[in-house]
C-alpha cells in the first residue's frame, strides 16, 4: 500500500537578498505510514514549516520529491490538494469579521462543496470542536484556543485523508491543548493521517506514533515514540528527588549523588532540573540502587528511561535560542 | 463554473462583512457619501464662479462618475488585506483556485460606489443649477454601472502590484485613482493633452465610459456613444486579463519564491 507521505531527498533552498543561500530543507528524506500520526520535532528554523508547505503545495521543493498517498506534491497538486487538510498555528488565516460558520461557508465554497454539503459539515464541525455554541459570534471575539479549533475545523470540512498541523497548540492553554490532542486521537480512530509539526514534547510523547526530529533541514533520526529513549543507547536510569533542607548533610542530594557515584554499578549521576538521574550498568543494577535509595528515605525514586525530550536535547544539541 | 459563483457569492458576503469594519450605515451616510457630494460640488462651483454654465456641467459630470471608479478601485486594499491575514496562502492552494475570491472581495465598493454616484447624479445637478436633461439621464446609468465594473478590473489588477510589496496597497490606489482624476478627462478635456499622454489614457478605465456619458447626455449619435461603450468593456475586459495573470503570476512566484505567507 501506498505510504501516506513519501518524501525523497526533499531540498528547498531560499536566495537572500546579499544573494547568499539558506538552505531550508536538505535532502530530507521521509515515509509516514497511513493512519500515523507522526511528529515533526525540531527548533526554531529547522525546516518543520518549510515541509509541511511543501506537502501541502504551498511551496515548492528546490529538488527531490514529494508524494501524498501516491500523488506528487509538483506535478499533481490538484489530487493533493483535495485530499490533504492544511491547519495553521497562531492568529492568522481566519476572517475575524465573520462568524464560525461564515468561515467555514466561505472555505466550503473554496473545497467545491454543495452549499447543503457545507452546511451540514459545518454545523457538524462546529460541534465537533466545541463550537457550536459561539457559531455566529465573529470570530474577533475568539480565544486563542478557540481559533485553533476552528482552524481545525477548516481542515477538516473537505474531509481530507492527510493533515497536516503546524504548531496547532502554541500557545494555548493546558486545557484547550488537552481537548485539542483528544480530538486528534479522535480523528486518527476514523482512519486519517496526521504530520504534526511542533516543539512541543509533550505534545509529541501525547500523540505520535513515531517522530523525526529534524535540525538545519536535516532528519536527525525517526524511530516510534516510545522508542526514542533507546537512540541515547539502551540505558538504565533512576530517577530520584530529595528534600534538599534536611538537617545533617549527609543525607542531602547532593551529598547522597557523590555516595551513588562511588557504587560499582553506577555509571553516572546527573542533575535534571529538580531530579537526579542515576546511571546504571544493567537491571539488576538499578534495582539495587533503587533499594538504596529507599534506605536513604529519598522523597521519590523511580526506575527510568531516557525521555523525549532528552533525546531531542541531545541530539539537536544546546542551540538555546539561536536559529 | 457553479463553484466560482458560490465562492465569488461567499467572498461577497465577506466583504460586507469587513465593510462593517470601516462604516455603519450612519457613519457612511453622513461622513463618507457626504464628504463625496462635496468634492463633486466643489469642483462643480469653480466651473459656476467662471460663468460658464458648459463648464460647470462638464466637471460636474465628470466628477459624479469618477466617484463610480474611485469606489470600485478600493478592492485594493481588500485584496491586500489577504497577505495581512494570513489567508492567501490557503487561498491558493484551494481546489477552486483563488481567483473567483478576489471577484468578490470587493463587491461592496461597486455597491457603495453605485449608491454615492447615483445619489449624486439626482441630487448634485438640479441643486447646482445644472438640471440633466431627463429621462435622456436614465440612460447614462447602465453606463455608469459598467465604469463601476472596468474600474473593478483595474483595481484588481493593482492589487497583483500591491500584494508583491509590503504597505504599499494605499500608494497604489491613490496613484492609480490620481491618473485617472488628472487625465481621464474628469475635469479638464482630453483634447488638451498631448497626443501621446492620449494614447496612453485611451488604455483607463472611466475615460471611454465618461465619453459615452457625455455623449449621451448631449444628444450624441448612438453610434459614437455605442462604440464608447464597447470601448469601455473592451478596456475593462483587458484590465481583467491583466488582473488573472497578474494574480496567477504573484501565486506561481510565490510558491518558487517562498514569499506567499508573508505578512503585510
Amino acid at each position: 500500500m501506498e505510504a501516506a507521505v513519501a518524501a525523497s531527498a526533499l531540498r528547498r533552498t531560499y536566495e537572500r537578498r546579499r544573494k547568499d543561500t539558506v538552505v531550508a530543507l536538505d535532502d530530507l528524506t521521509l515515509t509516514i505510514d497511513r493512519n500515523e500520526i507522526h511528529g515533526l520535532l525540531g527548533p526554531n528554523g529547522a525546516g518543520k514549516t518549510t515541509l509541511v508547505k511543501i506537502l501541502s503545495t504551498v511551496l515548492l521543493p528546490t529538488s527531490g520529491t514529494a508524494r501524498v498517498l501516491g500523488h506528487d506534491v509538483v506535478a499533481e497538486t490538484g489530487a493533493v490538494r483535495s485530499l490533504v487538510g492544511l491547519v495553521l498555528g497562531g492568529d492568522r488565516g481566519l476572517y475575524d469579521r465573520l462568524t464560525a460558520r461564515r468561515n467555514l461557508l466561505f472555505w466550503g465554497a473554496l473545497y467545491k462543496l454543495d452549499a447543503r454539503t457545507v452546511r451540514l459539515r459545518a454545523d457538524a464541525l462546529l460541534e465537533r470542536v466545541g463550537l457550536a455554541d459561539r457559531a455566529d459570534d465573529p470570530v474577533e471575539r475568539f480565544s486563542r484556543g478557540m481559533r485553533q479549533r476552528l482552524h481545525l475545523a477548516r481542515g477538516l470540512l473537505h474531509e481530507p485523508r492527510v493533515l497536516f498541523l503546524d504548531e496547532p497548540t502554541s500557545g494555548l492553554d493546558p486545557v484547550a491543548a488537552t481537548a485539542f490532542r483528544r480530538l486528534v486521537l479522535d480523528l486518527r480512530d476514523e482512519g486519517r493521517t496526521f504530520l504534526l509539526a511542533t516543539h512541543d514534547m509533550d505534545e509529541a510523547t501525547a500523540l505520535c506514533d513515531r517522530v523525526s526530529l529534524i535540525d538545519r533541514g536535516r532528519l536527525l533520526l525517526t524511530d516510534d515514540t516510545a522508542n526514542m529513549g533507546r537512540i541515547l543507547g539502551d540505558r538504565e536510569c533512576v530517577d530520584f528527588t530529595h528534600d534538599d533542607t534536611a538537617p545533617e548533610p549527609t543525607a542531602r542530594a547532593g551529598s547522597l549523588a557523590e555516595a551513588l557515584a562511588l557504587l560499582p554499578e553506577v555509571t553516572d549521576v546527573e542533575r535534571l532540573g529538580d531530579r537526579w538521574r542515576v546511571h546504571t550498568t544493567d537491571r539488576a543494577g538499578s534495582r539495587r540502587v533503587l533499594a538504596w535509595l529507599i534506605e536513604r528515605d529519598v522523597l521519590t525514586a523511580r526506575h527510568a528511561r531516557p525521555t523525549l525530550e532528552e533525546v531531542y536535547l541531545r541530539t539537536v544539541g544546546d542551540r538555546g535560542l539561536r536559529v | 463554473m457553479i463553484h466560482a459563483i458560490r465562492v465569488i457569492g461567499q467572498a461577497t458576503v465577506l466583504g460586507f462583512a469587513e465593510m462593517g469594519r470601516v462604516y455603519t450605515w450612519r457613519t457612511w451616510t453622513f461622513g463618507w457619501l457626504l464628504r463625496l457630494l462635496c468634492q463633486v460640488s466643489f469642483y462643480a462651483l469653480l466651473g459656476s464662479y467662471l460663468g460658464d454654465p458648459g463648464l460647470t456641467r462638464f466637471v460636474l459630470v465628470g466628477n459624479i462618475v469618477v466617484l463610480a471608479c474611485m469606489e470600485s478601485t478600493i478592492v485594493v486594499i481588500s485584496l491586500a488585506g489577504e497577505r495581512a491575514q494570513g489567508t492567501l496562502p490557503l487561498l491558493a492552494v484551494a481546489p477552486a483556485g483563488h481567483l473567483p475570491v478576489y471577484l468578490g472581495r470587493g463587491v461592496q465598493w461597486m455597491t457603495t460606489g453605485l449608491v454615492s454616484s447615483m445619489v449624486a447624479w439626482a441630487v448634485l445637478p438640479p441643486l447646482l443649477g445644472v438640471p440633466l436633461p431627463w429621462p435622456r439621464a436614465a440612460y447614462a446609468i447602465p453606463v455608469i454601472v459598467l465604469v463601476l465594473v472596468s474600474s473593478y478590473g483595474y483595481g484588481c489588477a493593482l492589487a497583483g502590484v500591491a500584494l508583491r510589496t509590503r504597505g504599499v496597497e494605499w500608494l497604489v490606489l491613490n496613484f492609480a485613482y490620481g491618473i485617472i482624476m488628472a487625465f481621464g478627462g474628469t475635469n479638464v478635456p482630453l483634447s488638451v493633452w498631448p497626443a501621446p499622454l492620449r494614447a496612453v489614457v485611451e488604455y483607463l478605465p472611466l475615460v471611454h465610459g465618461l465619453q459615452a456619458v457625455r455623449g449621451i447626455l448631449d444628444g450624441a449619435p448612438a453610434g459614437h456613444v455605442l462604440a464608447q461603450v464597447g470601448a469601455e468593456a473592451l478596456v475593462g475586459a483587458g484590465w481583467y486579463l491583466v488582473a488573472w495573470l497578474s494574480m496567477e503570476r504573484l501565486v506561481s512566484v510565490g510558491r518558487r519564491t517562498g514569499t506567499l505567507d508573508h505578512a503585510g
